[in-house]
């Protein structure tokens, strides 16, 4: 991932007022990840399981903050008993932030099978999202998803691809 | 050792000052006769619970937050434990009431019906301030500690199933605790947590 969008990512979030992030890393998120553990206004909690960071950022909501759940492709499954059990019949709005592996250019075979999941399982889970492909679009989708799901009491997600995952 | 007797010791000092989640089952129910329910969100599902308690417990960090957990909730996703004790709030409490079934579902058996042991796990996901209690006396002691107390702790409650125990209370629906509890932290922190709407254009 390059630096610009590493950059626009931690800048969306804190012009969204996120101040908390839960995250497990994944391979092209990494400098994230970093600059994420650098960044001081945010509380920081490494998790073991995407489930867990889902229902932390629920309790961190409860408190006051503005989470955000960073986590990889296939964490979106892994998260959905929370997501549905937890955010959804509770309504309390967190934010996702998920790079969209698969995603066509995304050539990797072991991949591919996001390519079909991954918008279906949102949609299902009654998650709004948008699409951020460009390192311009990236602040724009954070702040709006927050600022909507916060509204709205409803969890929302930026889905990361093209040139925002280089 | 029976859960309802158990919370008859720990729902009294449970004040409302000190914030509770409850995962699923009869926990709620039987705390909700010595707490007002709608300030306890419940039935957090299997894996939740000690999960939202962290979150809250970081977001908050100068006030009590207690996991009332079970046995079957928390096995579902062990490694929350591990992440609590990496980041050692000071201020959590969890509480994990141990029958060794999932009673709820047909008082099948869990795995600490067979060789877990979840203070053993605790203590070795790096929860060192954790204990069992396996009588009202040792309970009462370990969650006297566990309120006291400013470090992260853990008081595994082996308890037996409760078979001929009635609920008494009816409990608000989720969505309502979602608001209620909001409310009530609100009050408790005497400042605006929640704003209704949070626009993006003027």
């Amino acid at each position: 991932m390059k630096k610009e969008a590493v950059t626009a990512i931690i800048e969306g979030l804190k012009e969204a007022g996120v101040d908390f992030v839960a995250y497990l890393p994944d391979s092209l998120s990494s400098p994230v990840f970093d600059a994420v553990r650098r960044e001081p206004s945010f509380e920081v909690v490494p998790v073991s399981n995407e489930s867990i960071g889902v229902s932390a950022c629920v309790g961190a909501w409860f408190g006051g903050k503005v989470p955000v759940a960073l986590i990889p492709t296939c964490g979106l499954m892994a998260s959905a008993l929370h997501l549905t059990t937890v955010c959804l019949l509770w309504g309390v709005p967190i934010l996702l932030v998920i790079p969209y592996r698969g995603d066509v250019g995304d050539a990797q075979p072991q991949f591919w099978v996001y390519t079909l999941t991954i918008e279906p399982v949102l949609r299902e889970l009654r998650i709004p999202y948008k699409i951020a492909g460009k390192i311009e679009d990236v602040k724009p989708a954070i702040k709006a998803a927050v600022a909507s799901g916060r509204s709205w009491l409803k969890t929302t997600a930026v889905l990361l691809t093209g040139e925002v995952l280089g | 050792m029976k859960r309802y007797e158990c919370m008859s010791i720990l729902g009294p000092k449970l004040t409302d000052d000190i914030l509770v989640i409850t995962g699923t089952g009869n926990t709620a129910y039987q705390l909700a006769e010595y707490r007002r329910p709608q300030i306890t969100p419940h039935s957090a599902q299997l894996g939740a619970c000690s999960a939202i308690a962290l979150g809250l417990a970081l977001a908050l960090p100068h006030r009590k937050v207690v996991s009332l957990d079970g046995d079957g909730n928390l096995l579902l996703n062990l490694a929350v434990l591990g992440d609590i004790a990496n980041k050692a709030p000071g201020n959590l409490g969890i509480v994990v009431f141990d029958n060794e079934s999932y009673e709820s579902a047909g008082k099948l058996p869990t795995a600490t019906a067979g060789k877990v042991d979840l203070a053993a796990v605790g203590r070795a996901c790096g929860i060192a301030n954790t204990c069992t209690a396996r009588n009202l006396e040792e309970f009462g002691e370990a969650v006297e500690r566990l309120l006291k107390g400013s470090e992260l702790a853990m008081v595994v409650a082996k308890v037996d199933t409760e078979p001929e125990y009635k609920r008494t209370k009816e409990l608000p629906s989720v969505p309502e605790t979602t608001f209620t509890f909001a409310r009530h932290i609100e009050q408790l922190e005497g400042r605006p947590l929640f704003s209704a709407y949070y626009s993006t254009r003027k």
